[in-house]
């Protein structure tokens, strides 16, 4: 069987998926914060605004979260 | 069966691309289930209060503006998250 991880079309496949599983993440957690006064015809520009800012911020959660595990892998934990 | 062409469980150009076509296709087919799965718990839950015994039509709009906004949110968050990577991976070389 041709070995997967040198495959760059497979590793196209799983980045897809990646991708997408980290956008679903962000989109669930970002809407619950952003929609709590209810849907209308359509986003209004506070809305957008909201998403958009979430969205940052959450990746931001996650550059700290990784760098803060990482110190503590290496032993650097205070 | 043929066990002369040598490797064996080694793919055709012609089946490799099958199969990778194959695969995207049930990608997307597994992320739109994904969705519809999120989209109808994040609306029902937006939209149906009080679960009565048929659906009013007030709640009917809602659901319907509530799935639209949806996807319109995704697209923002998708939009948003790229030019984040992008940026990432700028500031990382």
């Amino acid at each position: 069987m041709d070995n997967m991880n040198n495959d760059p079309e497979m590793q196209q496949m799983l980045a897809r998926q990646e991708l997408f599983e980290n956008m679903s993440r962000i989109q669930k957690v970002c809407w619950d914060k952003c929609m709590t006064e209810g849907v209308d015809s359509y986003l209004s520009p506070k809305q957008e605004k909201c998403l958009e800012y979430c969205t940052d911020r959450f990746v931001d959660a996650i550059v700290i979260g990784t760098s803060r595990i990482n110190q503590r892998l290496s032993g650097g934990s205070r | 069966m043929d066990y002369s062409s040598g490797q064996k469980s080694a793919l055709g150009a012609n089946e490799r691309a099958a199969l990778m076509s194959n695969i995207k296709q049930q990608l997307d087919v597994a992320h739109a289930q994904e969705l519809l799965q999120q989209v109808s718990e994040k609306c029902f839950k937006m939209c149906i209060q009080k679960p009565g015994s048929s659906l009013s039509s007030s709640d009917q709009k809602c659901l319907t503006y509530c799935m639209d906004r949806y996807f319109d949110a995704f697209n923002i968050v998708g939009r948003a998250y790229s030019q984040r990577l992008q940026k990432e991976l700028a500031n990382a070389r």
